[in-house]
C-alpha cells in the first residue's frame, strides 16, 4: 500500500475518517443497488477513491459530499452496466415500458399484526425490504429523488431513461411502498382509481 | 390540479416524510479491512498495471512518444500504400478479371437461385423465423425463470 509503512498516522487518520463516514457511503450504495454485497464491493472501491485524494478530504467540511457523490455515480454506473447487459430482455418487459402508470406491479404483503406489534426499528426493516424488492430501475428512481433529492429531469439524465419513464417508476414505487405505510396508520392516502 | 394528482401529491410527501426518517444502514464489519487489502494489492501491482496516471512521468512522456510516431507511420505507409496500390493496378488488368469473376459468380448464384422453386424459399424463410422466434422466447424464458426469480 502507498505510504502504509512510513505513515502509520496517516493510515489511522484515515481509519477515523472511514468509520464516520462508513455507514452513510454504505447505505447510498446499497439504497440504490438493493444488493449488500454489491454495495459493499462499491463502499470499497469508494474508501479505495477516497484514500488516493485523503489529503485534500481530510479535514474537509464537503468530503461527506464528495463521498456520497461517489458512491452514487459508482452505483449508478454500476446499475447501467447490469441494465446493458439485460437490456435486450428488460425492455420486453411491458411494466418497463414508458408510460402506462395505472398499477404498481409490486404488492408487498402486510402482516395482520403490523400497526400493533412492530416497533420504528421492525418498521424500518419492513421499508428497507421493500425497497430492496423493488425492481432497479423504480428502486432507483425512487432514492435518487427521496433521498439524493435529484430531480425528475436529473434522474432521467443519470438514469438515461426518458422522463415520463422516470415519473412512472418513482409513482410505481409509491403505491408499492403504500401498503406498508398505510398499515403502520401513517397518513391514510386513498388512491382509487 | 385534480383529484389523482392531489393524491399523488399526499404519497410523496408521504414516502417522502417517511425514507428520510430511515436511520443508515450499517457498514459491513469487515468493510474496512476490504479497504486496507485492496489498498496493499493496488500498491503491490507493478506501476505498469496501474492507471496510466500513476506511471512514472518518464514513462508516460516515453509511451505518447511512441504512440505519435506509431501513429505518424501508420498515417504516412497508410496513404504510401494507397498510391502503391493505385498505381499497381493500374497498368495491369487485375482489377477487371477481378470484375469479370464477381459477375460470372454472380450469374451463376442468380441461376442456382432462380432453379429452387419460390415455394421453398417461402418456406425456408417462415422455419427460419420460427426458429428465431423459437429461440428468442426460450431465452426471454430462461432469463426470466433463471435469472429475474433467482
Amino acid at each position: 500500500m502507498q505510504k502504509t509503512s512510513t505513515e502509520p498516522a496517516r493510515l489511522a487518520e484515515f481509519t477515523t475518517f472511514m468509520r464516520a463516514y462508513k455507514d452513510m457511503v454504505f447505505s447510498t450504495a446499497t439504497r440504490l443497488l438493493g444488493n449488500d454485497a454489491q454495495a459493499e464491493d462499491i463502499s470499497q472501491e469508494v474508501f479505495v477513491r477516497a484514500y488516493a485524494h485523503f489529503d485534500e478530504l481530510r479535514g474537509s467540511a464537503t468530503s461527506g459530499g464528495w463521498l456520497k457523490t461517489v458512491a452514487t455515480n459508482l452505483a449508478i454506473n454500476h446499475l447501467q452496466r447490469y441494465r446493458r447487459r439485460w437490456r435486450l430482455f428488460s425492455e420486453m418487459e411491458p411494466a418497463q415500458e414508458d408510460g402506462g402508470d395505472g398499477g404498481t406491479g409490486l404488492e408487498f404483503p402486510v402482516p395482520d399484526s403490523m400497526p400493533a406489534e412492530l416497533d420504528n426499528e421492525q418498521h424500518r426493516a419492513l421499508i428497507e425490504d421493500a425497497l430492496r424488492q423493488l425492481p432497479a430501475d423504480q428502486r432507483a428512481a425512487l432514492v435518487l429523488y427521496h433521498f439524493e433529492d435529484f430531480s425528475y429531469q436529473e434522474i432521467a439524465a443519470r438514469l438515461r431513461a426518458s422522463l415520463a419513464k422516470v415519473k412512472t417508476d418513482i409513482r410505481r414505487a409509491r403505491l408499492a411502498l403504500r401498503p406498508l405505510l398505510e398499515a403502520r396508520g401513517i397518513g391514510r392516502v386513498s388512491l382509487e382509481h | 390540479m385534480n383529484n389523482r394528482d392531489e393524491e399523488d401529491l399526499k404519497l410523496e410527501r408521504l414516502v417522502d416524510h417517511e425514507l428520510r426518517q430511515l436511520p443508515l444502514r450499517r457498514a459491513p464489519m469487515n468493510l474496512e479491512a476490504g479497504v486496507f487489502e485492496e489498498l496493499e494489492r493496488r500498491a503491490a501491482m507493478p506501476w505498469w498495471q496501474r492507471s496510466f496516471v500513476q506511471w512514472p512521468p518518464a514513462a508516460r512522456v516515453l509511451l505518447l512518444g511512441v504512440c505519435t510516431i506509431l501513429s505518424a507511420l501508420t498515417i504516412v505507409g497508410g496513404a504510401q500504400i494507397v498510391v502503391n496500390l493505385g498505381t499497381a493496378l493500374r497498368p495491369a488488368h487485375e482489377l477487371d478479371r477481378a470484375l469479370a469473376l464477381l459477375s460470372a459468380s454472380k450469374d451463376v448464384v442468380a441461376t442456382l437461385v432462380g432453379t429452387i422453386p419460390p415455394m421453398w424459399i417461402y418456406e425456408g424463410l417462415a422455419l427460419a423465423s420460427v426458429l428465431y422466434a423459437a429461440l428468442f422466447a426460450l431465452g426471454t424464458a430462461a432469463y426470466r425463470t433463471l435469472y429475474l426469480e433467482a
